[in-house]
């Protein structure tokens, strides 16, 4: 039995070495590893804990990243803004909670969640897993054995990722690629404005197949956000990413679906309706919910009336 | 639970320590209690349906050896119903009903019976076909009936073969339960090496194949040609590597444990004939079919007329087993065919080969009749696949491609494609033909340590960093 369970400790050094050495060897390019969009995390924790209460602070993916003006936010609203987002992969359970320690009495935070969190996104992807390499403190907002789950099960088709990522580096690279340099100061990403949109916007597809079911954890860890987060003295709303309107068409369902549970089942004050966010698929960058330079003014417009809106109303 | 899943990483391990950790009088109930849980998995409520199978033939055993005389059969006789009702309720039911409200409107009666809302219950034809082998060999008196209930369940719900087989016979498992398993180095380590080559099979082949295939499959309609003839030849090697890959994982996993489930496959596609594909495929099934219907019907030992009426029954109730839709009874009834086509031409084959010199070049005989045999085998796939009959035919019917420059770099094309799982066919090809030779793990073993860690490393590290961990159920589930 011993010289089995050595062997086998031999054999899982091994793959761990080799996985050391992809890892090294796909984050050492120059737009992956601490160079890569990812790595946007550790400035973003940074902004979070050094911006001074009371802020306003976006949670979500990168809706926000591509589609927001945060300074634009900050001056109508006379308060400073951080925005979280990085990449939806994350999970909305790792993005919560690497807000909720830095939460202060006063803070406004608006949590901007892609559809996909209602369905299976909740405990993120191999993206998660990226940003551990990257920023492994980050381990910390991982509270949930189902994250954990997650890891583990994704983690082959993350080292696959990375493999593919490694042989990439070795490649001279063409076109737009969004690294940790793309960023403005308070974690909007400018490099993409004026890029035209490399792909047809009109042919990608929001859900898949097997997202469907709503996942009532996804409302429960919002509402246990929102609970948190009174306590402190902070105020929680949630708005809806942007949308192109065929695609807002074709997913009108579904979409209604998410908007009725989220009314009916959450905690928090909905500023307007998913309809609100919908818009011409010209305004669109690279994905349903990346904007390009006109998308993003519109789009931060909304959101300013919104929250004006709601400052009022309170 | 797939093995092919995160649970069953923690499971099977949990399981095993378990096992030996657990006195041998307690094991059968920890594998019991474990075999539950895999089961249990998939759909709970499904559980209730096995139980009922158990406990019938449990009781059925029991009386069988009792009874004396007529009796005996009519026990038997009433076993073999309620297994069969079983699976004709769950699998078969819906597949009548839709048949005759087909043929009842096509005559312009009115059909009254509803349709059922069942979900067929994962591996339902496996247990259902083991448990009754071990009535039928209580029956003849090859077996003794298990009087420990405990056993009796294990034995139609031990886990590694529950849900796709190998379908065991009870003169070889049931004994393996009563004696008690010690632990062995070599045998657990062999096991565990068994394990990653189906992983292989499964992850590596099986699934990237899958994705290649798949969507040709699913709109047939918008292909043809190159496209249509790859995807066919490619599920070959996609359900061979899957389906066996799920047994070399069941065979490994009950190994480690000291159990010895029989073989499955033996290198199926280096068959020479349709005859000799049947001896290598699936043998836990053809050896069932072989052993409780064939025979009983009197095999070939008959006039040529009932011999040839006996194959096809047998393929067409074979073709019937795998799933409810007449694509799957073409698919049994073209082998059948095959099988007769076969018989009638094997003196006029044999002339030919020997007119035209063939004979002298017995290797380059066996490559054509193996080639031959594999194209047929794939020919016949097309149905297996085939989303409906429809599919099926459209595809046979535009299987030719056009010959010019297009169609090359369509093959091109969809070989770029599958450049992840044509070097795993390779490797696959390599491997069986080392194991003309003998058993590939003892040739390993006798290399020296540095190129059997190699070897592990590159098997393991080619399942992590090249299969595909979509957690894909294995095809066969679904019968």
């Amino acid at each position: 039995m011993i010289k089995l369970v050595c062997k086998l400790l031999l054999l899982f050094i091994a793959i761990a070495l080799t996985y050391l050495i992809i890892i090294i060897g796909a984050n050492a390019g120059h737009t992956t590893g601490y160079n890569s969009y990812i790595a946007s995390i550790i400035d973003k924790q940074r902004l979070l804990e050094t911006t001074p209460s009371p802020k306003i602070i976006f949670i979500g993916g990168s809706n926000l990243v591509m589609g927001l003006d945060s300074p634009r936010v900050e001056q109508a609203l006379g308060m400073p803004v951080v925005n979280m987002g990085v990449n939806a992969g994350f999970g909305l359970r790792f993005m919560l909670n690497q807000v909720k320690p830095h939460i202060g009495k006063g803070d406004v935070i608006v949590i901007v969640p892609e559809y996909e969190q209602f369905y299976g996104h909740l405990n993120g992807s191999t993206t998660l897993i990226e940003a551990l390499t990257i920023f492994p403190q980050a381990i910390v907002y991982l509270d949930s054995p189902d994250q954990y789950a997650m890891i583990l099960s994704e983690l082959p088709v993350f080292m696959q990722g990375m493999l593919t990522n490694w042989i990439g580096n070795l490649r001279p690279r063409d076109g737009f690629a969004a690294t940790r340099q793309s960023f403005n100061s308070q974690g909007d990403m400018l490099a993409h404005l004026d890029v035209p949109s490399p792909v047809d916007i009109s042919q990608l597809t929001l859900f898949t197949e097997a997202e469907r079911t709503i996942n009532d954890e996804t409302i429960r860890v919002i509402n246990q956000f929102d609970t948190n987060a009174k306590q402190v003295g902070a105020q929680v709303f949630v708005i809806f990413p942007p949308l192109p309107e065929k695609q807002a068409r074709e997913n009108r369902e579904q979409i209604e679906a998410i908007y009725k549970h989220l009314q009916q089942q959450s905690s928090m004050t909905l500023l307007g309706a998913p309809t609100d966010y919908v818009f011409p698929v010209s305004y669109f960058f690279d994905t349903v919910y990346h904007l390009n330079r006109q998308g993003r003014d519109a789009r931060t417009e909304k959101v300013i009336n919104a929250l004006k809106s709601a400052a009022s109303a309170n | 639970m797939l093995f092919n899943s995160l649970s069953f990483a923690f499971f099977f391990p949990v399981v095993t320590i378990g096992y030996f950790a657990l006195p041998h009088r307690w094991r059968w109930a920890w594998l019991l209690l474990a075999s539950c849980y895999f089961y249990m998995a998939f759909v709970p409520a499904y559980i209730l349906i096995l139980f009922f199978v158990i406990t019938v033939d449990y009781i059925a055993g029991i009386t069988i050896e009792k009874a004396r005389g007529q009796r005996r059969k009519l026990f038997l006789v009433m076993s073999l119903l309620a297994n069969i009702g079983t699976l004709a309720l769950f699998k078969y039911f819906n597949f009548l009903n839709a048949n005759l409200a087909g043929l009842a409107d096509a005559i312009g009666w009115n059909y009254p019976i509803p349709m059922l809302n069942l979900i067929l219950p994962i591996g339902l034809s496996f247990h259902t076909f083991q448990s009754m082998s071990y009535t039928i060999e209580v029956y003849r008196g090859k077996v003794n009936a298990e009087r420990h209930p405990g056993i009796f369940a294990l034995y139609v719900m031990f886990y590694p073969q529950l849900v796709a087989g190998p379908i065991e016979r009870p003169y070889n498992l049931l004994p393996q339960f009563h004696r008690e398993q010690q632990f062995d180095y070599q045998r657990v380590t062999d096991g565990l090496k068994l394990m990653a080559w189906g992983f292989f099979k499964k992850l590596v082949i099986a699934d990237r194949i899958a994705d290649f295939v798949n969507p040709i499959y699913n709109h047939p309609t918008e292909y043809q040609g190159v496209a249509l003839i790859l995807a066919t030849l490619m599920f070959a090697y996609q359900i061979y590597c899957d389906f066996s890959g799920y047994s070399d994982i069941a065979i490994g996993a009950a190994q480690v444990m000291g159990f010895r489930l029989m073989n499955n496959f033996n290198r199926p596609y280096s068959a020479t004939s349709i005859a000799d594909f049947w001896r290598r495929w699936h043998i836990s099934l053809s050896s069932w079919f072989r052993d409780y219907l064939y025979i009983p019907l009197g095999g070939n030992r008959v006039p040529a007329w009932r011999h040839y009426f006996n194959l096809m029954v047998v393929f067409l109730i074979s073709g019937l087993w795998h799933g409810a839709n007449w694509t799957f009874v073409i698919w049994g009834g073209l082998h059948g065919l095959y099988l007769l086509v076969a018989t009638w031409t094997q003196d006029v084959r044999a002339r030919i080969a020997q007119a035209i010199g063939l004979v002298r070049f017995p290797t380059a005989q066996k490559i054509l009749a193996t080639s031959v045999t594999f194209l047929l085998v794939s020919f016949a796939w097309i149905f297996f696949r085939a989303n409906s009959l429809g599919d099926a035919v459209y595809i046979v019917t535009h299987l030719i491609p056009p010959l010019n420059l297009a169609t090359l770099s369509e093959i091109a094309f969809h070989l770029n494609r599958l450049k992840v799982a044509l070097p795993a066919i390779f490797v696959l090809e390599l491997v069986q033909l080392l194991q003309n030779r003998g058993s590939v793990r003892e040739m390993l073993a006798k290399q020296p340590a540095w190129v059997r860690w190699a070897a592990y490393y590159a098997l393991v590290m080619s399942i992590l960093l090249l299969g595909k961990f979509a957690e894909q159920k294995f095809i066969y589930f679904q019968f």
